[in-house]
């Protein structure tokens, strides 16, 4: 008997009406998520991989309702999120909370840091008083790596990764459960990215706080994940132990996406890849199938669900 | 081919005057492909914008760029304009941006061919067909009358650079070119480059903050940090045994970068601080002050280049003292 999962995601989807072709044409819609369904155990370090326009950061905003399902399911510590009045989902948000891609875009200018940090404690129950919440700014300010002191100054002063680190203070000064990040280092330089990350696991492991990192780099999933999903056009095509994905990965899409990482080795020169252009993506059948070597006559009839192909291990794809 | 020596470029008045980038020389020969990697604020395109004679009001350029002998620096903008796009061609980060939106593709292309080398419209055009394929567009023919915004993010970079070849450049300078698009497309943007050098026996630029990018596509490397290059080598010699701290120090906090893939889990090693902005750059040595091997007499100056027994040279007083 597996504990109540901390998140749980069921059938998400969220579908965008498309224009209509002509006044009488049936509606199109864009499946920007497409059913998507798993479980965030306490103190997974979750990553959700794949590549522009696959809807990862759509995914990341259902999860944190920012955004409404077309269909689906997410609970939170058991609890239906959908169902709840709008009153006691505000006070819920303080459980989970989210870091942007961009440091410079999300964090308002003309707020000094300790009024951008200290935002939201204003879904907290019973106000804090004005001490209390100073304190709890310095002390966050002080678990992120910048100083009490730097509370009175504005986003500007900060670097690109002194500026993330705000926003990581911003998001755990509720003393949440869940972090959800979405292309955290992205926006950084190599120099930098790493400390980012290195903060991100000093912080699972001391708080026990669970993550859910969003991004298109393979080598930053590899680095800090336990668990990932590998998502292609609205949908997770692989999901397991990122040990198992990163040794042998069993969807071809995953293949591919691997292949165009591990043909970074620093110290050997490119070979050549062969990889056909995202086009047209097909209406019926498997997406993957205009890019995949391995398609057979059944990937154009149907899509393929999600299966357990190995314990922990599940892939969407008729050929394996 | 292109000989850059001691290229500097400065912002402001002699008594306030900032160098954004200084002491840049290097060789490039047809054929071959120079990475020039750095972090943001590092002078990478305001490098590319120097040689190209693009650089905004204000900014000044000094040293010398030559062309297969012929100094760019001291050139009008009438000659410049002579030269831009049509020995030199340049491939932007941000396909969308650098394209017209209000102009097909096909024209794009044949507008540098109908000025520069005076081609009639319907010549430019067919020219502009066998760019399209060469750059690897399905379906050519249908595209010359699109517009940018009916091509995906990979297509239109093929456009960017259909267009940089299409007078058959002698130099292709190439800043940031896959940064803006995904790693499957990424990876097929850079073999699109390098059998192009090769066919058509042009000297290619390629500048990066990427360095995953340098190391697969460049055959040497210049590491620039705070506006001075720091180490300049053969790619596969340098990522496999950089010398200088710098390049150190990046390579190793670069996840699955030197020393290979870690366990997950394990902390990355970091490079204290930040890259310091123009006006707060050290007097020595750039890297002092992030430097883990930093004595008092690398603050004195800006080191020159040392070298170890046969390795490539780096800009580090203590190179023969590193663990």
């Amino acid at each position: 008997m597996s504990p109540v999962p901390l998140l749980s995601a069921e059938n998400l989807a969220r579908y965008h009406p498309l224009p209509r072709r002509h006044p009488f044409a049936a509606r199109s819609f864009f499946m920007a998520v497409d059913g998507v369904s798993f479980t965030l155990q306490r103190g997974d370090f979750f990553g959700i991989v794949g590549e522009s326009g696959c809807g990862k950061s759509t995914l990341a905003r259902l999860l944190m309702l920012l955004e409404p399902a077309t269909a689906g399911r997410v609970s939170f510590e058991g609890e239906d999120l959908f169902s709840l009045p709008a009153r006691q989902l505000r006070l819920r948000r303080r459980h989970f909370q989210m870091v942007f891609q961009d440091p410079y875009g999300s964090l308002d200018p003309r707020l000094s840091v300790g009024r951008i940090v200290a935002e939201p404690l204003r879904l907290e129950v019973n106000g804090s008083s004005r001490e209390e919440r100073k304190e709890r700014v310095a002390a966050v300010l002080e678990a992120v790596g910048l100083q009490a002191s730097d509370a009175r100054k504005y986003p500007h002063e900060f670097s690109g990764g002194q500026r993330q680190r705000i926003a990581i203070a911003r998001a755990l000064i509720t003393r949440p459960s869940l972090i959800v990040a979405d292309e955290p280092v992205s926006a950084l330089d190599v120099s930098v990215q790493a400390q980012v990350l290195n903060l991100l696991l000093d912080l699972q492991e001391e708080h026990g706080l669970t993550h859910l990192l969003i991004s298109h780099d393979l080598a930053v999933v590899e680095q800090v994940c336990n668990r990932i999903a590998v998502m292609y056009l609205g949908r997770f095509v692989e999901t397991g132990s990122t040990e198992d994905i990163f040794r042998e990965p069993a969807h071809p899409y995953s293949r591919l996406l691997l292949e165009a990482l591990l043909g970074r080795d620093l110290t050997r020169r490119r070979r050549h890849r062969k990889t056909a252009d995202p086009s047209a993506t097909p209406s019926r059948g498997c997406a993957f199938r205009p890019r995949c070597p391995l398609a057979i006559e059944r990937c154009a009839r149907e899509a393929p669900r999600l299966k357990a192909i190995a314990p922990g291990r599940a892939a969407a794809c008729h050929v394996l | 081919m292109l000989e850059v020596k001691d290229l500097a470029v400065r912002i402001g008045a002699p008594p306030t005057e900032l160098a954004l980038l200084e002491r840049v020389s290097f060789r490039l020969e047809a054929g071959r492909t120079l990475g020039i990697v750095g972090e943001s604020g590092s002078g990478k395109s305001v490098l590319a914008l120097a040689i190209m004679g693009l650089l905004p009001a204000g900014l000044r350029a000094s040293g010398s760029v030559r062309l297969q002998g012929q100094e760019l620096l001291t050139l009008s903008e009438k000659e410049l304009c002579r030269i831009r796009g049509n020995r030199i061609g340049m491939i932007f980060q941000e396909p969308m941006t650098a394209l017209n939106p209000a102009m097909s593709v096909g024209d794009q292309i044949a507008e540098g061919l109908e000025w520069h080398q005076g081609l009639s419209r319907r010549a430019a055009r067919a020219r502009a067909l066998d760019l399209l394929q060469r750059v690897g567009i399905p379906e050519a023919k249908r595209r010359l009358d699109d517009f940018p915004h009916q091509l995906s993010g990979g297509q239109r970079q093929r456009v960017g650079i259909a267009i940089a070849l299409a007078c058959g450049p002698q130099l292709l300078i190439a800043d940031e070119p896959t940064t803006a698009l995904d790693v499957t497309v990424q990876a097929q943007i850079l073999d699109l480059l390098a059998d192009l050098v090769a066919e058509m026996d042009m000297g290619l630029i390629l500048i990066s903050h990427d360095l995953g990018v340098i190391a697969e596509t460049a055959d040497e490397t210049l590491v620039i940090y705070a506006g001075v290059p720091l180490e300049f080598g053969t790619s596969r010699v340098l990522f496999q045994k950089p010398l200088h701290p710098y390049t150190r120090g990046l390579l190793s906090s670069m996840p699955g970068g030197r020393g290979g893939r870690r366990a997950r889990g394990v902390r990355l090693p970091t490079i204290a601080g930040v890259v310091p902005e123009p006006g707060r750059r050290p007097p020595g040595c750039r890297f002092a002050g992030r430097c883990p091997y930093e004595v008092a007499a690398c603050n004195a100056a800006l080191p020159d280049w040392h070298r170890l027994e046969g390795s490539q040279p780096a800009r580090c007083i203590r190179l023969k003292e590193l663990p």
